[in-house]
């Protein structure tokens, strides 16, 4: 357990509404996914309030978590292909926070089946493609998500686009 | 004994048979009484008014079956009305009742107790356990729960070690104990399975652990799937025996069974050491003198449990299906509950999983290892070793261990189904607000059901309770937004925070988890155990309390 808090703590804390959310995570604006979950890591050890457990910091207890939560928050859409571009889009015009409602978004029941946020990517993008009867982009895309993510609904949409594809070339 | 010290229990509340663990001078090591480091999670009323816990508890039960509740985590945190209670009052011998707020009460001698009084008693035979043997008085846990545990239950768990005199500094998901027993929590990303095979349920669980994070995949189970069943199923083979030697049907015969069921019981438990067991009973009917000399092999046994232990295959197909992995995926298979020491059952599980689990740790009390473990990381010591001298990597000084929300919390809508709030696999904390606005002129509260699950149809979720705003300033309809703020702490308990959009004022939002109680009722129960020195130092030797 820590014996004080790290000494930017302080700063963090009381400009949390001004910084954004590359800078609560110390993150440059062009890190890609993989390194903005290893800052995040590197965070949360040094700023987790489980690390400040002791009646020493009785005081700073809501202040701790304050900080620790918008670091989980600045994660999540930082992590999230879809919710990082909305969020980059915001902040151009200053807002330092995404959007409660788009940070809530509500995902439909095949998104939901995923749990890797790139493999929801490709999967609506495949999906947008099969709607537009383009099977061969929608193909590629279902085959992109499954390299992700091994989904049922992926392997399905896939598959039908695959069918498609080849009923559309009529016969020979 | 360093009296400064300050030891953290871990514990592990288990359905049939509880644990508790303690980091001392860096090493993890159960928690004993005598030879007994396992206690049964049973509480019995006694004639003359005294309580029973654990051991005692269970050998009252086959005296007096009606007085003596058992499997108090099934309902611990449910709503009366839950189909696993239900289930439960058709099962169970003892009395079961609908109490306030629709929670559950259990009758116990001429009295009735909730489920959070009942789980309280086995905590504090647990702490008073720990006392005895550590020679100082404990403060503070961490307490396990199964990964897939709501809100309402986990609260309640919460209250019931308030009761018992003991802080809770963490709940951890069991799974996750069960890996940090081991010491995954390396810089090493691993999948690991968790195989938790106990008396009365099982439960499998598929771990993600990446740079300390623990990320729930899958998790499924059968509620009412356990070693109990296997005892059940020897029953019935010396139940058919005595029937053939005797030309007497046993299963009319309540005390009977009850003592052959401890046998059978015995006679499982020493089958994973030796091939071969009998047993002389004598006087199985006490006033007919008939006695049944009964033997089992493994090869019998086999026979005997193999059914019910190939229902645990597609339990963990499932789960790897959800977790959209195949076996040869999972880096680690962990063992936790008595009933994967039965070597059938590891044989199962390797045959699913296509490779030999991890048996180093005792899957007995592995989960309390675990809980102890993180106990000791919380408050500042390390864990160079785990329990029986395994060496284990541990949690560095830094570490801290990062849970994530294994089920996902949703609201009803109009139609009946479920909009999201907050999704599952998320890193606790996490907060999510949503509007709700004014359907009707004037209206003055706004009611908000709450579920967790999957389901898309919110009758399908577990129903947590309601959220209600109150006090909204008369308006036309539509002119009102609340913001209502749905936040998950780290021990995985729900608040709900509201806010008059326009105004920025702030709104009373009340949730009312159904099946718990209010704090009113908590409060009320924690000064009566107060004034019955329930929770104070005192010496009060052993488990009986008097009423």
């Amino acid at each position: 357990m820590a014996k004080q808090l790290p000494e930017d703590f302080e700063q963090l804390a009381s400009n949390l509404e001004a910084l954004d959310y590359y800078a609560i995570l110390r993150l440059d604006s062009s890190v890609d996914y993989i390194e903005v979950r290893a800052q995040f890591h590197k965070c949360a050890q040094r700023y987790h309030p489980d690390r400040f457990l002791g009646a020493a910091f009785d005081g700073d207890r809501s202040k701790i978590y304050a900080v620790y939560k918008r670091m989980t928050e600045a994660y999540r859409v930082l992590v999230d292909p879809e919710l990082r571009v909305a969020y980059d889009e915001g902040l151009r015009v200053g807002a330092t926070r995404l959007d409660p409602d788009i940070r809530a978004r509500r995902l439909t029941g095949d998104a939901r089946a995923l749990t890797s946020s790139f493999a929801r990517v490709y999967l609506n993008a495949a999906k947008k493609k099969f709607d537009a009867e383009d099977w061969q982009g929608a193909a590629i895309d279902a085959e992109l998500g499954l390299s992700v993510e091994h989904a049922d609904v992926l392997k399905d949409l896939h598959t039908e686009a695959v069918r498609r594809m080849v009923r559309s070339r009529g016969p020979k | 004994m360093a009296q400064d010290h300050q030891f953290v229990l871990g514990i592990d509340l288990g359905t049939t048979n509880s644990a508790c663990a303690v980091v001392q001078e860096g090493s993890a090591s159960v928690v004993r009484r005598g030879e007994d480091r396992i206690i049964p999670s049973m509480i019995a009323a006694r004639a003359d008014g005294s309580m029973a816990v654990g051991l005692e508890a269970k050998r009252e039960r086959i005296l007096d079956p009606v007085n003596a509740i058992y499997s108090a985590k099934r309902l611990i945190g449910r709503r009366f009305s839950s189909p696993e209670v239900t289930k439960m009052i058709e099962t169970v011998p003892y009395k079961i009742f609908e109490g306030r707020n629709e929670s559950v009460m259990v009758g116990f001698g001429s009295r009735k107790l909730s489920a959070v009084e009942v789980s309280s008693y086995v905590l504090k035979y647990l702490r008073k356990m720990a006392e005895e043997a550590l020679g100082q008085r404990i403060r503070k846990c961490v307490i396990s729960v199964p990964a897939n545990f709501t809100d309402s239950q986990r609260s309640a768990t919460r209250i019931s070690a308030r009761l018992a005199g003991l802080e809770v500094i963490r709940i951890i998901n069991e799974p996750t104990a069960a890996a940090l027993a081991y010491g995954y929590i390396e810089d090493m990303d691993r999948r690991i399975a968790v195989y938790d095979f106990g008396g009365g349920t099982f439960d499998v669980t598929i771990l993600e652990i990446t740079q300390n994070v623990f990320e729930v995949l899958a998790t499924s189970g059968e509620m009412f799937l356990g070693g109990d069943d296997l005892d059940e199923a020897i029953l019935g083979a010396m139940i058919e025996q005595f029937n053939e030697e005797h030309g007497i049907d046993l299963r009319e015969h309540p005390v009977a069974r009850a003592r052959l069921r401890s046998v059978a019981e015995e006679l499982k438990i020493e089958l994973s050491e030796t091939a071969q067991v009998s047993r002389f009973i004598e006087g199985v009917l006490p006033d007919q003198g008939k006695s049944l000399n009964f033997s089992l092999t493994e090869t019998s046994l086999r026979d005997l449990i193999g059914p019910i232990v190939n229902r645990t295959i597609p339990v963990c197909e499932e789960a790897m299906k959800i977790a959209g992995i195949r076996a040869e995926q999972i880096d680690e298979i962990v063992l936790v509950g008595g009933t994967t020491r039965i070597p059938i059952v590891r044989e199962t599980v390797r045959a699913v999983f296509n490779r030999p689990p991890q048996t180093s740790i005792n899957p007995m009390s592995v989960v309390a290892v675990g809980a102890a473990i993180q106990g000791a990381a919380l408050v500042g010591l390390l864990v160079p070793m785990a329990d029986g001298g395994v060496s284990a990597p541990s949690m560095n000084a830094t570490a801290v261990l990062l849970d994530v929300t294994p089920r996902s919390l949703g609201v009803r809508t109009l139609g009946g189904h479920v909009d999201r709030i907050i999704e599952r696999n998320s890193v606790v904390p996490v907060e999510q607000t949503r509007l709700f606005t004014t359907t009707v002129d004037n209206q003055k509260y706004v009611r908000i059901e709450v579920c967790q699950g999957e389901s898309p149809s919110f009758d399908d979720n577990t129903k947590l309770g309601e959220v209600l705003l109150s006090g909204i300033r008369p308006a036309r309809r539509g002119e009102i937004s609340v913001s209502v703020t749905f936040e998950i702490n780290t021990d995985g308990l729900l608040e709900v925070r509201a806010l008059d959009s326009q105004t920025g004022q702030e709104q009373t939002a009340t949730m009312k988890v159904l099946g718990g109680m209010s704090p009113e009722d908590v409060d009320a129960m924690i000064s009566k155990a107060e004034s019955e020195g329930l929770l104070g130092e005192d010496g009060h030797e052993g488990s009986v309390v008097r009423r």
